[in-house]
């Protein structure tokens, strides 16, 4: 049997590395320009003759000192030692500054192979590398790759394969000058310790100096307080004898090291390239943020309009254009998906099969199906697009362009990107809230970010306002009512979590800015692909699932099958819950039926539509709510209550997962729905005050 | 020496120290190039945040933490 090895594949972001990781293994990887988004864990397995080469891919790190989750995940598991040796990567475009992370992982093992990523770029940017001397200064393999032609691949596995095989774990080292007196005499105290990591005692003593608080906790574990006191005591002496802190000598003098690599093994025959025409128009102040609006209002009318032809067909009725828009509408997306799913069902009524199946296909099975996958090209163009932000770099540019803006709300311009993939989706937006390098940042995103409002919630506003509102203005300004209180309720929420978490202090951003270029419409393939894959595995079992049940509640009640919806126990479930509703003039069936859907809808808001259209006995969910002969107001309101109430089942378990705490997690979904009604409550009211 | 939310755009400074506090966010800074003696050049600096070129990386740094940079002007060349 082959043998097997393990290889963690490290690099800054920006390096190059998700592109490299699809190369090396030929495995959709997920690609980004922003910094921070592959957080997760990726595993790729390559074979060669003889050996399987198991790849992790770690986060996009700078250090393994840092504070992030990304950085924390990168460190723990490299001084887990779980590995058999490191692909670090170093872009051959930024050595100066790429080369550092190379040197801080060397210092831990020389079990490594460096990566120049970018290769086929860098001579065309004058940047050359001398990569023989290289390898004799780092001592150890250095290969030109690159992914896009394919460049150096078959040397970069071979040399990791001679590394796997033969590779000596001794590290590099590097000259700490002032600091090396401490070190000399912490290393020889740390040698007697067990931390259980696989870094050698030079590094673990050179952390202590640094201050290091993860390495300071380990060390404390073992109940090595003398030690500690010891390293307090150098680390003041340090200070008094040369002025500067022990962190910032140590890495002063690692980028000197880096530096006289860069000195001896890089030369750049063009003056560093400018910073670009486009990338500085981006930047600058009044131009940069409407040009980044622009470019986000364009792509997500483009998305809408191909999805449900929304803005232009609003446009066009209100240009007394009805017929147009209304070919339109019925040429998008979800207009051609669901006549294909209603003429399936008028099929299956006319076939011949027994009528209890023929209930079960076309009430349940094809209604669910479509209703599934009537969300999967909205979905795909939305990440396509987000993608494109991502790659393109643009990304990076509005979040320093927009900072100002969100700051007014609490959160710093990195927060742009979660929240506008919350308008797709509120899952993979709390996960996205990641990106922020800040705790408090990341917190304040995870709990806030349940009341943007997703494509669900904008479909059900959508089908609500269209069937009580015959002017597509009116439709209009009843959506922008209903996003306007979804984003004053996040707004609020989001200030009063920097309140609670970041002291109130706004927070602060730190990130690279990589140069714009055209992004790969293979990737953006990939990525779209691997999300919507990911919507239709998670998301579409539970619509699906949802829809059957439904289907079931309805058709059934405690005497067995029933005729009638209202001895269904569905019926029974929305007349418990239905009191809620009477503040808005709603009782009866109409409110049991109502809040039946706002029931069905916590585990996919786009059920409720579906659960409204099964009691009601409709196909088309426009239809069934017009048979709810509700009045403005009402719906007006409802679609207030529908957009906000609460996070789908989904989002809460994600929230739950990146916040780790189930009460938190259930506060703010109290929070959401009790300001849900109470919104709802003062729509209403104040509407018919105003006589709508 | 002035701070680098008031260095001027388009000009070439000299870190002198960093006036950070926070382990965490102190280090970043560190680690990713600016530290005392690295040159930064000012791509633009208006109320947003403060956009630097340091080892041919454009970085895009917070105000409030700009504002804790302390720079002199670097010589004309660019020590």
């Amino acid at each position: 049997m082959a043998k097997r090895y393990r290889v963690a594949v490290v690099g800054n972001p920006n390096v190059g590395k998700s592109t490299l990781f699809t190369a090396l293994t030929r495995e959709i990887a997920h690609i980004a320009n922003w910094p921070g988004t592959t957080v997760e864990r990726k595993e790729a397995i390559l074979r060669l003759d003889g050996v399987e080469i198991v790849f992790i891919d770690l986060p996009g790190i700078y250090t393994l000192a840092g504070t992030s989750i990304e950085e924390q995940v990168a460190r723990e598991y490299i001084l887990r030692g779980d590995w058999d040796a490191i692909l670090v990567l170093v872009d051959s475009l930024a050595p100066e500054r790429t080369l550092y992370l190379a040197v801080h992982i060397l210092e831990v093992t020389g079990r490594v192979v460096v990566a120049l990523t970018k290769w086929d770029a860098a001579h065309g940017k004058g940047v050359h590398i001398h990569v023989d001397r290289l390898e004799r200064l780092l001592g150890v393999p250095v290969v030109p790759v690159s992914a896009v032609t394919g460049y150096g691949i078959r040397e970069l596995t071979g040399a990791l394969v001679r590394v796997l095989r033969y590779g000596r774990d001794r590290p590099l080292r590097v000259n700490y000058g002032q600091l090396e007196p401490a070190l000399a005499e912490l290393e020889r105290e740390v040698e007697e310790l067990d931390l259980g990591v696989r870094a050698p005692a030079r590094w673990i003593a050179l952390k202590l100096l640094e201050g290091d608080g993860y390495i300071r906790r380990l060390v404390a574990g073992c109940g090595a307080s003398e030690l500690l006191k010891k390293v307090d005591e150098l680390r003041t002496a340090i200070v008094k004898a040369t002025g500067r802190d022990p962190e910032e000598l140590a890495v002063t003098y690692r980028f000197n090291f880096v530096d006289s690599l860069s000195r001896e093994a890089v030369v750049r025959t063009l003056v560093k390239a400018e910073v670009g025409r486009l990338e500085r128009l981006l930047l600058s102040p009044l131009a940069g943020p409407t040009i980044s609006l622009m470019i986000l209002l364009g792509l997500y009318m483009a998305a809408f309009t191909i999805n449900t032809g929304f803005p232009l067909n609003v446009v066009l009725s209100a240009a007394g254009m009805e017929e147009a828009a209304e070919l339109i509408e019925a040429h998008t997306l979800s207009g051609l998906l669901s006549s294909v799913f209603d003429a399936l069902a008028q099929l299956v009524v006319a076939s011949s099969l027994p009528p209890m199946l023929k209930d079960v296909l076309a009430n349940g099975v094809i209604p669910g199906v479509g209703a599934v996958l009537s969300f999967y090209p909205l979905i795909f163009t939305t990440v396509f697009i987000l993608s494109f932000l991502e790659d393109s770099g643009v990304g990076p540019y509005m979040a320093v362009s927009l900072h100002r803006a969100l700051q007014v709300i609490g959160l710093s311009g990195r927060a742009i990107y979660p929240l506008l993939i919350g308008l797709g989706c509120n899952v993979p937006a709390v996960m996205a809230s990641r990106t922020s390098p800040e705790e408090s940042e990341r917190r304040q995103l995870i709990f806030s970010i349940p009341f943007v409002p997703c494509q669900a919630a904008l479909v059900v506003a959508i089908a609500l306002t269209s069937a009580y509102f015959s002017s597509p203005l009116m439709r209009g300004a009843a959506l922008a009512l209903a996003y306007a209180i979804a984003f004053m309720l996040l707004s609020t929420s989001s200030l009063v979590l920097r309140r609670i978490y970041g002291a109130g202090r706004p927070p602060e951003l730190l990130f690279e800015l990589p140069p714009l270029h055209k992004p790969s419409l293979k990737v953006l393939w990939w990525i779209s692909w691997d999300y919507s894959k990911h919507f239709l595995k998670k998301a579409g079992i539970i619509i699906f699932g949802l829809s059957l049940a439904i289907w079931a509640l309805t058709s059934y009640g405690p005497s067995g099958p029933v005729a009638d919806v209202q001895e269904s126990f569905a019926y029974m479930l929305g007349r418990a819950l239905s009191p809620a509703l009477a503040p808005m003039g709603l009782w009866g069936e109409r409110a049991a039926v109502l809040a039946f859907a706002l029931l069905t809808g916590l585990v996919a808001k786009e059920a409720v539509l579906s659960s409204i259209a099964m009691v009601m006995g409709s196909a088309d969910p426009i239809r069934a709510l017009r048979a709810l002969s509700l009045n403005g107001c009402q719906a007006l309101a409802l679609a207030v209550i529908y957009t906000i109430y609460l996070p789908c089942i989904a989002t809460m378990a994600e929230v739950y997962r990146e916040s780790g705490s189930v009460r938190n997690t259930l506060m703010v979904s109290a929070w959401m729905l009790t300001s849900a009604f109470l919104a709802g409550y003062a729509v209403y009211w104040a509407s018919t005050a105003l006589g709508l | 020496m002035f701070t680098l939310a008031e260095a001027p755009e388009g000009s070439r400074v000299v870190v002198v120290g960093l006036a950070v506090g926070g382990w965490g966010i102190r280090r970043r800074l560190l680690e990713m190039g600016i530290s005392p003696g690295s040159v930064l050049e000012v791509v633009s600096n208006f109320r947003g945040p403060v956009v630097v070129r340091v080892r041919g990386v454009v970085m895009a740094i917070g105000r409030g933490m700009a504002a804790k940079i302390l720079v002199r002007p670097a010589g004309g060349s660019g020590g």
